[in-house]
């Protein structure tokens, strides 16, 4: 099984070239932006915006602080894609007919994949938050704990969409990887919007859209915990899906 | 697990996929030989070898490896069974090095040493992706990749397909290798029958999902034969003789199955020896009309 991990992370090659390119590239412009923020432009705006110099809607700092959020999340957006590209290389190889020849089974291939998929994620989860340690010394726009939050929620966020592409995949024996990311995709969304569509209502009537993002920020940075226990529910799930759905047809894995 | 007689052993084996049905094969590869599954392309014989592997299920019928039943003990007997098929299936970025690291962690009984001896011995080069190898390169890395975990059994769907001669005698050359290990026992699929004929001791005929002749190879190609005839003088032979008919230009080739009984009947009529591929032809033809 360990044969397969091993293969699966050779297979990600290109993207942990992407994921450090795009690692260092938000973390040094954040670290600009925050040193600015101390001592640059945007503390210069920000002082002219509370002295009330500047007809800014919305304070630089508040500006900062979604940017920053941004960058924090993008790392490991960039790495969200893992299984699927490990499944895609599989495909375009025709390594299927090798797998099914290895003394492993089943369960055991799958098995692989889903700690191929911790092991990507746990490892980018792992240097954003190292980093973003890094950039809560340099600012007091977040704690390293609302830091923390908000790279946890997006951690959570893409073990729910690689549950649910698994469960794609192997439920609806879907071979097109693109109809597969947006599905997914589309139900995470569907399930948000649903989610939250009262306040999304209020805050158009209100025509205060940045209070939506606001309270979604918040929400990833406080309440991280209840994405993760989502992404544990939808994993478990997805694992067992996948599992008896494999066992059964013997299909793709 | 070292007591069987048959490495390989298919018991009324039913695969129905709709639009084509393996129906009811059965058949035994004795321990220590090489066995040669013939057919055309789309006859079953991958369909079959899947089976075997364990990969696909088949709906009904008992598919024994080594003696024992491959319902829940095929990754098991996996670790002993060396698979080649007629593409490589690794990925093309992967090095022999990164095979290595790949296998070494997947088959108990992996050996480096072996590996590296067999890609020396291939003149494949160990840091080379694999992607960049020839058709024949990527033959010969399945095949060290296959003999690297001490396999008992090689387990072959059409390795020689698409190779020139030279390289295909080279890689029946290490099969011929391989078997000379007493437990060691080669199922090798192929519709290239002239590499058969060189290697197999046992021969297994498939065509449309069904069995039509197997046994020794030799016994099979001693009791066939081409007898050779004008077309008026068919209707002399005994039916039960004649497996099939081809007219030509100067005359009927007909494909009988027992040698010896149509010599001692017809002595004034001409009886060649012939090939596994003109049985296949024959058989495939007569089954169709």
């Amino acid at each position: 099984m360990k044969g397969l991990i091993i293969k699966d992370l050779m297979c990600l090659r290109k993207m942990r070239a992407t994921f450090i390119f795009v690692t260092v590239s938000s973390f040094v412009i954040t670290v600009m932006a925050l040193i600015s923020a101390r001592c640059g432009n945007i503390a210069l705006a920000e002082q002219e915006y509370l002295t009330g110099g500047s007809d800014m809607p919305i304070s630089p700092a508040y500006i900062l602080w979604y940017a920053v959020a941004v960058m924090v999340l993008l790392p490991l957006a960039s790495i969200g894609d893992s299984l699927i590209l490990a499944f895609e290389a599989d495909k375009n190889s025709g390594f299927a007919p090798v797998a099914g020849a290895l003394p492993l089974s089943v369960k055991q291939r799958i098995t692989a994949r889903f700690i191929t998929l911790f092991l990507t994620c746990g490892t980018g989860t792992f240097i954003s938050l190292a980093l973003s340690f890094i950039l809560s010394l340099f600012t007091d726009i977040m704690t390293f704990g609302d830091f923390a939050g908000l790279v946890l929620s997006a951690a959570s966020l893409i073990l729910i969409f690689s549950a649910l592409e698994m469960i794609l995949i192997f439920l609806l024996k879907m071979k097109n990887t693109d109809y597969v990311r947006i599905i997914s995709l589309l139900i995470m969304s569907a399930v948000f919007i649903v989610s939250i569509l009262g306040r999304i209502i209020d805050a158009i009537r209100a025509v205060k859209p940045t209070e939506l993002i606001t309270d979604g920020l918040l929400f990833l940075e406080n309440r991280w915990f209840i994405l993760a226990a989502a992404a544990a529910v939808c994993l478990l799930v997805s694992y067992f899906v996948s599992t008896g759905i494999a066992e059964r047809k013997r299909g793709e894995i | 697990m070292d007591i069987y007689t048959n490495v390989i052993e298919l018991n009324n084996v039913v695969k129905d996929y709709g639009d084509f049905k393996l129906d009811n094969i059965s058949f035994t590869v004795p321990r220590g030989s090489v066995c040669g599954f013939i057919g055309q392309n789309g006859a079953g014989k991958t369909t079959t070898i899947r089976l075997m592997l364990d990969v696909i299920k088949a709906d009904s019928g008992e598919i024994k490896l080594f003696g024992e039943d491959v319902k829940d003990n095929a990754p098991r007997l996996r670790e002993d069974i060396g698979v080649v098929y007629d593409e490589m299936g690794f990925h093309e970025f992967m090095s022999g090095k990164d095979i290595n690291i790949m296998m070494k962690h997947i088959y108990k009984n992996w050996d480096e040493e072996v590996f590296f001896d067999y890609l020396k011995k291939f003149s494949l080069p160990s840091k080379k992706k694999c992607g960049d190898f020839s058709r024949g390169m990527r033959m010969k890395l399945q095949i060290a990749v296959a003999l690297s975990h001490n396999a008992k059994l090689l387990v072959m769907d059409e390795p020689t397909a698409g190779l020139d001669p030279i390289v295909r005698n080279e890689i029946l050359d290490i099969f011929r290798e391989f078997v000379l290990e007493e437990d060691h026992s080669i199922f090798i699929s192929s519709h290239i029958t002239g590499d058969l004929e060189k290697i197999a001791d046992e021969v297994v005929f498939i065509d449309g999902g069904k069995l039509f002749l197997q046994g020794n190879k030799d016994e099979i190609l001693e009791r066939h034969g081409i007898l050779k005839c004008r077309k008026d003088e068919i209707g002399s032979i005994s039916k039960s003789l004649i497996v099939g008919v081809q007219e030509g230009a100067f005359g009927v080739d007909v494909l009988i199955n027992d040698m010896k009984a149509a010599a001692r009947l017809y002595p004034e009529l001409v009886i060649d020896r012939t090939s596994l591929e003109e049985i296949m032809l024959f058989y495939v033809a007569s089954a169709r009309r």
